[in-house]
C-alpha cells in the first residue's frame, strides 16, 4: 500500500531548505527570528530546517507515493459532502410525490 | 446494516442492549467522511473569535446538524440515566467495602458522593483535604499550572449549603461537592488558559468551555488547571522544553514519564490531589497518562463530548474525556459531559447520550460478579503467550474475563490495518493544527517555543496528499466497522492510534504492575494498563467490561506512596528537557 518513493536525482539539503523556506516565505511564515544554530534555544533555524526536511522525506513523500485499496475507500456521498444537495434531493421527492 | 439487524441475541445481566448496537455504521461512515473532507464548518474554536457566542445557525440543540448527517439507526429518544439506582448500588458497595469518610482524598467520585449524600462528608471537607495535598505535594509533582484555591472553597460553601436545604429541586447533582482538575487547554472563565504556550501566556477566558460549565452545574468543584505538553504535543513541559510534571509512581525519576499530553490532570488524581479530572486525546492523551499511572481514562467517541472553549489540535481528532480512578468515577463525568452543543456541530445529530452511571455499575460482586450484556472480546495473536510476567497479567485479565462471561475472539488485524494506521497517513493530521494557527505563525514563529515544527510541517504537505491521509481514515474505519466489530464487541489494542484517527472509543484501566526496570535502576512497582477500542458510542460496553474487571480485582484502587522529604529537596532541580527535533517526533 506504500511503495517506496521514487527518488530520481537525489535532492539536497541546500534544494530542500530552499524549498521550505520559499514555502514558508509564501504564507507569510518567517524563519529567520530563530538562532542560526543554539541547541539551548527552544527552537532554532538549523534543527527546524532539519525536522523539516526529514518531514518531506520521509513522510510527505511515502505519503505521496501511497496508493489506496479502492476497495477500501468507500465512496464519500455527495448529500454527506454537500448538505444542501440532501436538502434539494428531498424537495425534488416532495415535487414528484404531488 | 445496522448493527442491531444482525439478530443476536441481546438480553444479558444488565436486561436491554447498549448504544453501540443500535447505530447504523454506514450512516457513521458517511459522516465521518462528512467530517473528515471538512465540512464541519463553524469550528468550535476560531484564533480570532476566543470569547465568540455559537452562531444562531451553527446548529440546533437535540436536532441534526447542518452540516453532518445524522446516525440515528432507531428513533432518537432522551435516556434519562437511573439515577437513583446508580446512588443505591454504590451505597451498597461503600457499606460491604466499609470505607470510611476519614480520608476524603482517597475516596473516588461515587465513594465521596455517597458519603456526601449520607451526611457524612461536606463538599469543603473534601477540597480542604485536597487543597492540603495539593500544596504538600505539587511542589515536588508539578500537576497544576494554576490552583484555584479560593473559588474551590467558595464553591464547596456553596454546595454545602445548598446540600443542608435539601439541594437543588430535591436532588443534589451528579458531581456535588466533588474536587476536579480541567487540562490547561480548556477554558475557565476568570482563570488563565494557556495550553502551556507562549501565545496563551496571559489568556484569560470569559467564560468557560461547554464542558467545564457542565460539570460545574453538576455540582463540580474546579480545584486548578493542569500541566500538559506544550499545545498538547507530548508530555508536560514549559514552553520551552523544561520537564515539568513528573510521574506519581516514579516522583524522584523524571525519566519516568507521566504520560503525554494530559499529564498533570493523571499525575493530580494518581496523587489524590483530585478527585478526578479531564484532558484531551488527539493521539493518546488521556490513554497513555491514564495507563501510566494506574488509572482509568476514557476517550469517548468522536463529537460525544463538545469541543467548544477548547484550543484545538486537530479538530476532526480532538476527544474531550475523563481521567478517573475507576469505571464509575469515568461514568459519572461523561454522563455529565456529554451531549449536544450547538457551539460544536460535531455533537449534533447523535444518538442520545445512554445510560452510563447503569452500564458502569457491576453485576454481583467480587468472583460471582458478571458482564452486563454478552461481549465478545477481540484479543490479538498471541497477545497472552509467553511466561514472562506482562503475559501472565494478561493471562489473569482474560481467565476473569472468561469467568464473568466474556466470549474470547482471537482476532488478528485486518489486511492492511497497520499501514494505514501508520505515521504516514498519521502525517495528515498536521495541516489542521497549522491553519487554526496561521496568525501566530506569522506574527512570530517563536510564540511555539518547543512545540513549532510540527506546525510547520504542516504547511509542508500538499493539498493532494492532505486528502489521500484523509481517505485513509475513511479505508480504516471501513476496516474497524466491517472486519473487527463484524467479529467481536470490544477489542485489545496494542496503542491508541488507530482509534485516534478513526474518532472510535478507548478505554484504558490498570491489570497490574511491573518492575520499572526498564528504566535501568528499580524504581518500584508502575502500573500496567490495557487498552480496549470499541464500536461507535460503545462507551457504555467498554465501561460494563471495566466494570466488571475493577469488581474481580484491585489494581485500580492501589495509590502511590506520596513523595518523601528527599524528593521535596530536589523541587528546584532541573528535571532535563526536550528539543524541537524530539518534541516533533513525539508530537501527537
Amino acid at each position: 500500500m506504500i511503495p517506496e518513493p521514487s527518488q530520481g536525482d537525489p535532492i539536497s539539503d541546500e534544494e530542500l531548505d530552499r524549498f521550505i523556506e520559499l514555502r514558508l516565505r509564501m504564507a507569510g511564515v518567517d524563519l529567520s527570528v530563530l538562532p542560526e544554530d543554539d541547541s539551548s534555544a527552544p527552537a532554532d533555524r538549523l534543527r527546524v530546517l532539519r525536522s523539516a526536511r526529514n518531514f518531506l522525506r520521509n513522510t510527505a513523500s511515502a505519503l505521496s507515493a501511497a496508493e489506496l485499496d479502492p476497495q477500501l475507500v468507500p465512496p464519500i456521498p455527495s448529500t454527506a459532502v454537500y448538505p444542501y444537495l440532501a436538502a434539494a434531493d428531498a424537495a425534488g421527492e416532495d415535487e414528484e410525490s404531488r | 446494516l445496522s448493527v442491531g439487524e444482525r439478530g443476536r441475541p441481546e438480553a444479558g445481566a444488565g436486561g436491554g442492549e447498549p448504544q453501540d448496537r443500535q447505530v447504523d455504521r454506514r450512516a457513521f461512515l458517511s459522516r465521518i467522511g462528512a467530517l473528515t473532507a471538512g465540512v464541519a464548518a463553524g469550528a468550535a474554536w476560531r484564533p480570532d473569535a476566543l470569547h465568540a457566542e455559537p452562531s444562531p445557525d451553527a446548529g440546533r440543540l437535540d436536532g441534526v446538524s447542518p452540516h453532518l448527517p445524522p446516525v440515528h439507526a432507531v428513533a432518537s429518544r432522551q435516556v434519562r440515566p437511573d439515577v437513583e439506582a446508580f446512588w443505591r448500588a454504590a451505597a451498597d458497595a461503600v457499606r460491604r467495602s466499609g470505607v470510611p469518610a476519614t480520608e476524603p482524598e482517597a475516596l473516588t467520585a461515587w465513594e465521596a458522593g455517597v458519603h456526601i449524600r449520607a451526611g457524612r462528608l461536606s463538599a469543603s471537607r473534601l477540597v480542604d483535604a485536597c487543597l492540603n495535598r495539593a500544596a504538600q505535594l505539587d511542589g515536588v509533582l508539578k500537576a497544576f499550572n494554576t490552583v484555584t484555591e479560593v473559588s474551590a472553597r467558595n464553591r464547596a460553601r456553596e454546595i454545602d449549603a445548598g446540600l443542608a436545604a435539601g439541594g437543588v429541586g430535591g436532588e443534589p447533582g451528579l458531581l456535588a461537592g466533588i474536587p476536579l482538575a480541567i487540562k490547561d487547554n480548556v477554558h475557565t472563565a476568570g482563570v488563565r488558559t494557556t495550553a502551556n504556550a507562549h501565545m496563551f501566556r496571559d489568556f484569560v477566558p470569559v467564560e468557560d468551555a461547554t464542558l467545564v460549565a457542565r460539570l460545574q452545574e453538576a455540582g463540580g468543584i474546579v480545584l486548578g488547571k493542569t500541566q500538559m505538553g506544550p499545545l498538547a504535543t507530548t508530555r508536560a513541559l514549559t514552553p520551552d522544553g523544561e520537564i515539568t510534571t513528573v510521574n506519581a509512581w516514579a516522583p524522584d525519576d523524571p525519566r519516568v514519564s507521566p504520560g503525554g499530553s494530559s499529564s498533570g490532570s493523571a499525575t493530580s488524581v494518581a496523587a489524590r490531589m483530585v478527585t478526578s479530572s479531564m484532558g484531551t486525546q488527539t493521539g493518546g492523551s488521556i490513554t497513555v497518562p491514564a495507563s501510566s499511572q494506574g488509572l482509568t481514562g476514557l476517550k469517548p467517541t468522536m463529537g460525544r463530548v463538545s469541543l467548544r472553549g477548547v484550543i484545538p489540535l486537530t479538530y476532526t481528532r480532538d476527544h474531550p474525556g475523563p481521567l478517573a480512578r475507576d469505571a464509575r468515577d469515568a461514568a459519572l463525568l461523561l454522563q455529565v459531559m456529554a451531549g449536544p452543543d450547538p457551539g460544536d456541530p460535531r455533537t449534533l445529530g447523535l444518538p442520545p447520550v445512554p445510560d452510563y452511571l447503569t452500564a458502569s455499575t457491576p453485576v454481583g460482586e467480587g468472583s460471582t460478579s458478571r458482564v452486563r450484556w454478552p461481549t465478545r472480546l477481540g484479543v490479538p495473536p498471541g497477545w497472552a503467550e509467553g511466561s514472562d510476567a506482562a503475559s501472565e497479567r494478561r493471562r489473569a485479565f482474560l481467565s476473569a474475563m472468561r469467568e464473568g462471561g466474556v466470549e474470547i475472539v482471537e482476532l488478528a488485524l485486518p489486511a492492511g490495518w497497520s499501514e494505514l494506521a501508520s505515521g504516514t497517513f498519521n502525517a495528515g493530521r498536521l495541516p489542521e493544527r497549522s491553519e487554526p494557527f496561521l496568525p501566530w505563525l506569522r506574527e512570530d514563529v517563536r510564540l511555539f517555543g518547543v512545540a513549532l515544527s510540527s506546525w510547520i510541517q504542516g504547511l509542508l504537505l500538499s493539498g493532494d496528499e492532505y486528502l489521500k491521509a484523509q481517505r485513509a481514515r475513511l479505508a480504516l474505519l471501513r476496516l474497524a466497522l466491517d472486519e473487527v466489530f463484524d467479529r467481536c464487541d470490544v477489542v485489545i489494542q496494542g496503542n491508541h492510534l488507530a482509534f485516534d484517527m478513526i474518532g472510535l472509543p478507548l478505554i484504558t484501566f490498570p491489570i497490574g504492575f511491573r518492575d520499572g526496570s526498564e528504566w535501568g535502576t528499580y524504581l518500584g512497582p508502575l502500573p500496567d494498563g490495557v487498552i480496549l477500542g470499541g464500536a461507535p458510542f460503545g462507551e457504555e460496553r467498554l465501561l460494563a467490561v471495566t466494570a466488571l474487571w475493577q469488581a474481580r480485582t484491585g489494581h485500580h484502587r492501589a495509590r502511590p506512596a506520596d513523595p518523601g522529604p528527599q524528593s521535596s529537596a530536589r523541587v528546584d532541580e532541573p528535571r532535563g528537557r526536550m528539543g524541537v527535533e524530539e518534541v516533533a517526533d513525539q508530537s501527537e
